[in-house]
């Protein structure tokens, strides 16, 4: 097998292999993640994170998401799938959604396919009501959109949920998200990654964009 | 099973997602699915007239022949033009360009390093006064097409270019990031549907696995136009405390510009900082931000000073200036490497001449090497 980010080939034909946990990304793409497994409130719901979203993460997302590389699905979740699994018994997943026209330029739902690993109930029951590219606003910006989030009418929701992302950056869609959500409703959160504090995101100003890689150079 | 963009052939990286099959090799262009149906795009036709040039000073004998065997071997095959640093590999390809541009056929001139294609193209307008000259890299990507489209390499993955160039020139085919890019490669060959000219002083391995089957005619060009040989290195090899003392000593017997290469970045800062103290003196690596206007600054300064990574080995002319290579045998520096950057040195007709002086730790068979490659070169010419 092969690394999916840089193609180097994990074995499981030399002795220190034996003691490397199964995983789709070698050992120093998978050890630029920086894990944190951070349990926290968020909006007085349970959530937790795995890592913190710092530049070799939003590489591989940008490249799964921007770029179309369906191949990396599994990179993401899939030291933890089995954990995730036990953690979220008897949960469904809801996965928060983006912009009709994105997920139509892309061909694939990412975080349908991101979480599906997980062997877990996974259910879209959100539509985004405001068109356009959201990573291209300002942070400020998006603080004001919460309520561009609406249930796709006649759906029903299992009673216990955990409301999955990708990324929680400013977190202004997941509360838009649990604010169109009944109030009856066990609920968690769960992300990949989360964005540690802002001075640390500086590298993501405006980068999100196709065309990046080409640019740099 | 063959990626359409980069030629890829190797099973492992293609995946098969919702769409289709798709290369994850030179994913990061955007994906390429494998099926596609690939419309060539319909472009503007080479205006007339454009091929009418004027160069700034007129080829010498021997350049005029190399420029008149180039445009003629090139309508039958592709071309190496193999030429010392110096030789003036632009001005020699310039009738090429003007007899594609004559029977309408589409140029290319892609350069692995986005500075180099902005100066190129000031360069180009000058010589084609008539012709719409475009330069596409980073920043400058809102118009794609002209008579003549001046790029960096990573642009040619453009689904315009598909299969475009009727002449596409590489120069510097073996400099970062081109070099042993699969990947680049692939995209330059599927951009080219007639014949590429290769500019290069020091042919990678794959340019001459290529002028091995045959795939290759190869030019050379040993002398520059001012007529002088090129300065040989002088390799003095010593402990490195001593290197240093011999480096200010060397750095106060001249007073051009000089440069000064060192194999790392850390190595560059901490040798600035030692200089400091006994001259005025300049610092560029990748990481220094306002890299162009320190370049400027140095041009400007009639016996500045400037300690540098192997950033500025390649594409810049500074007139008059001394070089020496510090550290001479770190595994950083290659042979073409070192030949570029004593390459630096004597490339004006007013300083004809220069001093390259190679400091090393350890006997370097490779700085060896490249002294003994220079003079053969110079032999060769004589």
């Amino acid at each position: 097998m092969r690394c999916l980010m840089c193609g180097e080939r994990i074995g499981t034909d030399t002795f220190s292999d034996l003691f490397q946990p199964e995983d789709v990304l070698c050992v120093s793409c998978r050890g630029q993640w920086k894990r944190i497994s951070r349990r926290f409130r968020f909006c007085g719901k349970e959530a937790y994170a795995l890592y913190e979203y710092n530049e070799a993460f939003s590489a591989c997302l940008i490249q799964f998401k921007e770029l179309g590389d369906e191949a990396l699905k599994d990179a993401f979740l899939y030291p933890d799938r089995s954990r995730l699994k036990r953690m979220y018994r008897g949960r469904t997943l809801l996965l928060l959604p983006s912009a009709a026209d994105k997920t139509e330029e892309r061909g694939f739902s990412h975080l349908k396919e991101l979480f599906e690993g997980t062997g877990l109930p996974v259910l879209e029951p959100f539509v985004k009501l405001e068109e356009g590219d959201q990573k291209a606003r300002r942070r400020r910006e998006r603080k004001t959109m919460e309520h561009g989030i609406a249930l796709k009418p006649g759906i029903r929701l299992p009673r216990r949920v955990v409301l999955a992302d990708d990324v929680i950056t400013s977190g202004s869609t997941m509360k838009g998200a649990l604010s169109v959500l009944p109030a009856s409703l066990d609920v968690r959160i769960f992300a990949c990654a989360l964005t540690p504090k802002p001075h640390k995101t500086a590298f993501l100003n405006g980068i999100i964009n196709k065309d990046i890689i080409v640019k740099l150079i | 099973m063959r990626c359409p963009r980069c030629l890829n052939t190797d099973r492992q990286y293609f995946y098969k997602g919702s769409r289709g099959w798709y290369c994850r090799k030179c994913i990061s262009f955007g994906r390429a699915m494998l099926e596609e149906d690939r419309e060539t795009a319909v472009l503007a036709p080479v205006r007339a007239g454009s091929e009418e040039y004027v160069l700034q000073y007129p080829l010498t004998p021997l350049q005029e022949e190399v420029s008149h065997k180039c445009a003629e071997l090139v309508r039958t095959t592709s071309v190496l033009l193999h030429c010392v640093c110096g030789a003036g590999k632009t001005e020699l390809v310039v009738e090429s360009i003007a007899a594609a541009l004559k029977e309408q056929k589409r140029v290319c001139f892609a350069i692995p390093r986005r500075q180099v294609v902005l100066e190129l193209e000031g360069r180009l307008k000058q010589y084609f006064p008539h012709a719409a000259v475009t330069a596409v890299c980073g920043g400058h990507s809102e118009k794609l097409w002209g008579d003549i489209v001046i790029c960096t390499t990573h642009q040619l993955y453009r689904a315009v270019y598909r299969n475009a160039f009727d002449l596409l020139i590489l120069d510097e085919p073996d400099a970062f990031p081109f070099r042993g890019n699969t990947v680049l490669h692939g995209i330059a060959e599927t951009a080219c549907r007639g014949h590429c000219i290769f500019l290069t002083a020091t042919p990678d391995d794959w340019l001459k696995a290529k002028q091995k089957n045959g795939q290759l005619e190869c030019l050379k060009l040993n002398r520059r136009p001012h007529g002088h040989d090129l300065p040989v290195p002088v390799i003095e090899t010593a402990p490195t405390p001593v290197l240093l003392i011999r480096l200010v000593q060397w750095l106060n017997a001249h007073d051009s510009p000089r440069m000064v290469f060192v194999p790392t970045i850390r190595e560059a800062k901490l040798l600035h900082r030692f200089l400091k103290q006994f001259m005025e003196c300049m610092c560029c690596t990748s990481k220094t931000e306002n890299r162009d206007e320190v370049i400027e600054q140095f041009r400007k300064t009639e016996n500045g000073l400037i300690v540098s990574t192997t950033i500025l080995e390649r594409g810049v002319t500074i007139p008059g200036c001394d070089v020496c290579v510090f550290h001479a045998d770190h595994d950083v520096f290659d042979e073409a490497g070192l030949i570029q950057m004593a390459g630096r040195a004597g490339r004006t007709f007013q300083y004809p001449d220069g001093d390259v002086l190679f400091l090393t730790a350890s006997r370097s068979a490779l700085a060896e090497c490249c002294r003994k490659e220079i003079q053969e070169a110079n032999q060769c010419a004589a």
